[in-house]
């Protein structure tokens, strides 16, 4: 596999020991520590490069994402921050079937995407903790190409550290996905039921 | 005078002349609008998006599938360095404007190794050297200016206030442009975007063609790329709340 993890898993252990003294002190008043959300951004990546270089295409990859995507984040938090306020007018059948789709449609967009980081080498370089959970940072180099930088927020979820956000170049899926959701939103007329039909044949 | 022909003394009062205008300008912002974007003027920018987007699809996006069909990609990266080496003079000014020694270090450190290789080559990259990319717009940040309204520009795109007023001051400030005239910048400047276009041409299509509304898009995409690269990273306060309650 082409993913540098020697020294990922060498300063992941040095964290790990870094922090086991500091991570009761800090603000949070939850379990999670730097080193908590390293493992599962480095098991997150791991699998997801496990996919990409599988070589699987089309609905087999999104599958595989979607898999990998609600093992690894809070799909609903997701979804339900996304959309904001009319999530709060949804009946419960709806705000269920809305995080289906919108897994979906994450999947389907993500995974085309994913699709040019064949090759590409991934490594977490550090993690702080902030107000809103953990910020881990990673470096992807794609050949021939500059690294960019790949931010991770992951907050813990009643004990359970889940990836909340990620932040290409400090572009956040979240921020960027509510242009686009409240878009399609809007042009469903802000009728949810229509609005879910047309998420399920988008990204 | 002998002093008024010095190119050296000329440079020096355009360059002043310049960043006092950019001062002046900065000055007049308006007052922040009550949106989560600062747009007041958004209709006319979606105009604005509109042609632009239409020039992408006409020209620019061709051209710059053309340039990176025929060029080699040897030749494209010696281009694209060439186009870095020759803002590295306008990077070093910034870099002092902004009270930056470890950013001046790297420019020095960067100009110098990759002098080595005519500019074409980027021997400070491969050795690790950090490129800090210090540009005018930045130092008016440093400087405590208000990024003003956000605003497409015919043919560059989007961009705020102050990275316009920035854009302008580096191309005057920039000693390259100065002495070695404008052409020069001005054509590896064009080369080196139509190659950005075509290196990431995935990422720019789908934001301009397949999202749901292209302009709050790009808007979108700009302002949060442009203050991650301001701040050396994500604004910790900018990041979203995963218990928000609507």
């Amino acid at each position: 596999m082409l993913i540098s993890n020697t020294s990922t898993r060498r300063s992941f252990l040095l964290c790990a020991a870094a922090t086991a003294g500091v991570a009761a002190v800090p603000t949070a008043s939850f379990a999670l520590t730097t080193a908590g959300a390293e493992k599962l951004i480095n098991r997150l990546t791991d699998d997801i490069f496990t996919v990409i270089n599988s070589g699987k295409t089309g609905a087999p990859l999104y599958r595989e994402f979607n898999r990998i995507f609600n093992r690894y984040a809070a799909v609903s938090a997701i979804a339900r921050t996304t959309l904001g306020p009319p999530w709060r007018s949804a009946s419960p059948a709806q705000q269920k079937a809305y995080v289906n789709a919108f897994g979906g449609y994450l999947s389907r967009k993500y995974g085309k995407r994913f699709r040019e980081f064949i090759g590409a080498e991934i490594q977490v370089v550090s993690a702080k903790s902030v107000k809103r959970g953990v910020l881990v940072k990673s470096n992807v180099k794609l050949k021939g190409k500059s690294p960019f930088t790949v931010e991770w927020q992951v907050f813990d979820r009643g004990n359970n550290p889940q990836m909340f956000d990620l932040y290409i170049e400090g572009i956040s899926m979240i921020k960027s996905e509510r242009e686009e959701i409240g878009t399609l939103f809007d042009r469903s007329g802000g009728k949810m039921d229509k609005f879910i039909e047309r998420l399920k044949a988008a990204g | 005078m002998f002093f008024n022909k010095s190119p050296l003394i000329r440079y020096t009062a355009k360059a002043t002349a310049m960043a006092s205008a950019a001062i002046a300008l900065s000055a007049c912002t308006p007052p922040v609008s009550k949106s989560a974007f600062n747009d007041p003027y958004e209709p006319q920018n979606r105009k604005v998006h509109k042609f632009n987007k239409g020039l992408d699809r006409a020209l620019v996006g061709p051209t710059a599938k053309g340039y990176g069909f025929i060029t080699p990609p040897v030749l494209i990266n010696a281009v694209d360095n060439a186009a870095a080496y020759l803002g590295l003079p306008g990077q070093a000014i910034n870099n002092i404007l902004q009270g930056d020694a470890k950013g001046f270090g790297q420019t020095v450190l960067t100009f110098t190794l990759n002098t080595l290789t005519f500019g074409i080559g980027d021997l400070a990259g491969n050795a690790g050297v950090t490129d800090n990319n210090a540009d005018f717009g930045q130092t008016l940040d440093v400087w405590g200016f208000r990024e003003g309204i956000y605003h497409e520009v015919p043919v560059l795109g989007p961009s705020t206030e102050r990275d316009t007023i920035g854009f302008v001051v580096d191309t005057a400030l920039n000693p390259t442009n100065f002495f070695l005239g404008d052409g020069i910048g001005l054509t590896f400047g064009i080369l080196d975007r139509l190659g950005d276009r075509n290196e990431f041409s995935d990422v720019i299509e789908d934001t301009l063609y397949k999202s749901e509304d292209s302009y709050a898009a790009a808007r979108s995409l700009y302002l949060q790329n442009r203050n991650f690269k301001l701040n050396n990273g994500v604004n910790e306060d900018s990041l979203e709340d995963p218990f928000a309650d609507f």
